[in-house]
């Protein structure tokens, strides 16, 4: 046989150097979006809780009326989107980042705030839009019970236009979190309190719920 | 992170190495002086074509090899007709008589491929053999562009650049970018000596080889791939001339295509367990890296294809049993709006698997140009291209899947 050699073996590190540098690259750049997103979803909780408060006080304070739907959708649809955000970057830096669950908790004051425009509204515009508290977990054992229950109510959320579903992390280290499952007698995870009157847990389907909505 | 997670990575990483290097060894060789023939160097050349059954296309080819612009006093043509049961001969028997003074044609029992160009071979006057399938059509200048390799008398064989004829139907469409696709890579392996395989649709091997270390292997199905294989176990070169386009008529239906990859993959496997010992460090960067690497990225990719199939379809049925368990009514399922958009391509692009997917892309961008920068332009790129990204991941992993059942429990693969 002829003998053979190999060509450059400095071509071997070049290739091993830029193949990593592109590796890291990418798995940077895919971080950095979620920074992006975070610092995003920072500046819209700013914005939510000002509109939230903005709104509130002018009802205490100066009788303004509150039967304006418009802003207060608004106010739902950016809630709504937050918590899902907050749910991926949960998912991509982890459950124990120490940025997120402060993001969590503000998220938790915010749902609770704007609950209690929910009432206002109901009660002060003849209002009949439904309530759906959903206390989660995201403790390993019931993370699966924990989605397909997200999903169900993701569905009767579909469903039903006049409904609000307010989600919290039955776990989260939070002042707030206990004193609501104080409140609502909440003592086991994947509980649903519709209408701040029927506490019904998992498992159930559709109907179990629509069964309590105006 | 799960078991699977860490597959994928790892197959990233191996990609992004790989094609660095073989990016590098291009890019490092691209600008190295090449020798050519003058016009009166200009060896003797025979062009075989082995025929079996293909009345409908031996004509064609015919016509197109004696276009070439090589010179008519320095190459013959000549056909063996393999046992054809169909006009294949009489047609070519035409050609002898009436046209061209320059072409032979043979008839010979049926015997396959290996033994017609064997058969073909031991007839052949030329210096240079160019071997090229019934069904083939060459450039009129790729002959001339590929004989000036042979200036390196460590080259035994130089390969062209394959491309699929009139691409029509999906399966032929999904070929036509696999071929393009591997226009860059044969030419960068051929910087590293590394070609380990020689088309059999169209190739060209010094004779002086075949006299040293035998003729075609009858016995073996895939020929082409031992004799490329043994090329390279012998020490001698494989080179590769990518502005020589060759077009091949590709298998038309699924079954064609699986039967032809059946028979490639089988026989790439049965042929590289008889030359193992080409994978060692004694073999150049052929040994150490180029099949090493491309064999455990195949595992690799046979593994992923199979589970994401079989997760996927998992994943399908679990969702539609979730639903009709909930008693869900589809018909409100369509509520989209700004945000569900938003979130989508957000998820999309915090992923680093769709990162690594837009890199890949960009290389297979760059593929694409090298294709046309040297073959011309070609057209229906958008839609070869998307039929080739959504249906090639999944059907090499199950040409390849197949093709090791095959091996492992000896089944017997025919050439027809």
């Amino acid at each position: 046989m002829l003998e053979r050699s190999v060509q450059s073996r400095k071509r071997y590190i070049f290739a091993l150097l830029i193949g990593t540098f592109l590796f890291l690259l990418v798995i940077f750049i895919s971080y950095f979006i979620a920074f992006i997103q975070f610092g995003k979803i920072t500046d819209m909780q700013g914005v939510t809780a000002y509109s939230l408060f903005e709104k509130k006080l002018s009802y205490s304070f100066f009788n303004e009326d509150i039967c304006n739907q418009e802003g207060f959708r608004k106010i739902s649809e950016d809630l709504a989107y937050q918590g899902r955000v907050l749910e991926d970057l949960e998912n991509k830096f982890g459950k124990e980042d120490k940025q997120i669950l402060e993001r969590k908790k503000f998220y938790t004051v915010l749902l609770l705030e704007h609950m209690e425009l929910l009432d206002k509204y109901n009660q002060g515009c003849n209002g009949s839009i439904n309530k759906i508290l959903f206390f989660y977990s995201n403790q390993e054992n019931l993370i699966d019970s924990s989605e397909n229950a997200g999903r169900i109510l993701d569905l009767v959320y579909l469903k039903n236009n006049n409904l609000v579903i307010y989600a919290f992390d039955a776990n989260l280290d939070s002042e707030i979190i206990l004193k609501l499952k104080e409140h609502y007698k909440v003592t086991q995870p994947l509980t649903l309190i519709i209408n701040d009157e029927f506490l019904i847990s998992w498992p159930f389907n559709i109907e179990d719920i629509e069964i309590y909505l105006n | 992170m799960d078991f699977i997670s860490i597959i994928i990575y790892i197959s990233i990483y191996i990609g992004l190495v790989a094609t660095s290097f073989y990016i590098l060894s291009y890019r490092d060789n691209i600008k190295k002086e090449r020798k050519f023939f003058s016009e009166e160097e200009l060896p003797k050349i025979s062009v075989l074509i082995p025929a079996y059954n293909e009345e409908k296309s031996i004509a064609q080819t015919i016509e197109s090899i004696y276009k070439s612009d090589y010179p008519k006093e320095k190459f013959e043509i000549i056909v063996i007709d393999d046992g054809s049961k169909d006009k294949t001969y009489s047609i070519a028997k035409k050609f002898e008589s009436e046209k061209f003074p320059n072409i032979k044609v043979f008839h010979k029992e049926n015997g396959g491929k290996g033994t017609a160009l064997n058969f073909g071979i031991s007839k052949a006057s030329g210096e240079i053999i160019f071997t090229m399938d019934a069904d083939t059509y060459v450039n009129s200048q790729s002959m001339r562009k590929m004989i000036h390799s042979f200036t390196n008398p460590r080259v035994m064989a130089v390969t062209a650049a394959m491309l699929v004829y009139k691409p029509k139907t999906i399966w032929q469409r999904i070929q036509h970018m696999e071929y393009l696709l591997g226009i860059f890579l044969r030419k960068s392996l051929a910087t590293l000596n590394a070609v380990y395989i020689t088309p059999g649709a169209f190739s060209a091997y010094r004779l002086e080889f075949f006299k040293k270390y035998g003729g075609y292997d009858e016995k073996n199905v895939t020929e082409d791939i031992e004799l490329s294989l043994r090329i390279q176990y012998n020490g001698y070169f494989i080179d590769n001339c990518p502005t020589a386009p060759v077009w091949t008529i590709a298998p038309s239906t699924f079954k064609g295509l699986f039967m032809q990859r059946r028979r490639w993959y089988f026989g790439f496997l049965k042929n590289i367990v008889k030359y193992e010992k080409i994978i060692s460090k004694n073999y150049g960067d052929l040994g150490l890296f180029v099949i090493p690497v491309g064999l455990i990225a195949t595992f690799l990719s046979i593994f992923l294809t199979i589970y994401l199939f079989f997760k996927s379809i998992s994943d399908i049925s679990k969702e539609f049993l979730f639903y009709q368990s909930v008693n869900f009514d589809f018909s409100n399922v369509f509520h989209f709006n700004y945000l569900v958009f938003q979130r989508f391509f957000f998820d999309l692009f915090t992923n680093p698997v769709t990162l690594f997917i837009l890199l890949f892309f960009s290389m297979i961008g760059f593929y694409i140009y090298y294709a046309s920068k040297n073959i011309g332009k070609f057209t229906g790129i958008i839609v070869d291209l998307s039929l080739f990204f959504i249906f090639f991941a999944f059907l090499y992993g199950f040409w390849w899947t197949v093709s090791i059942f095959y091996t492992i429990f000896s089944k017997k693969v025919r050439w027809r």
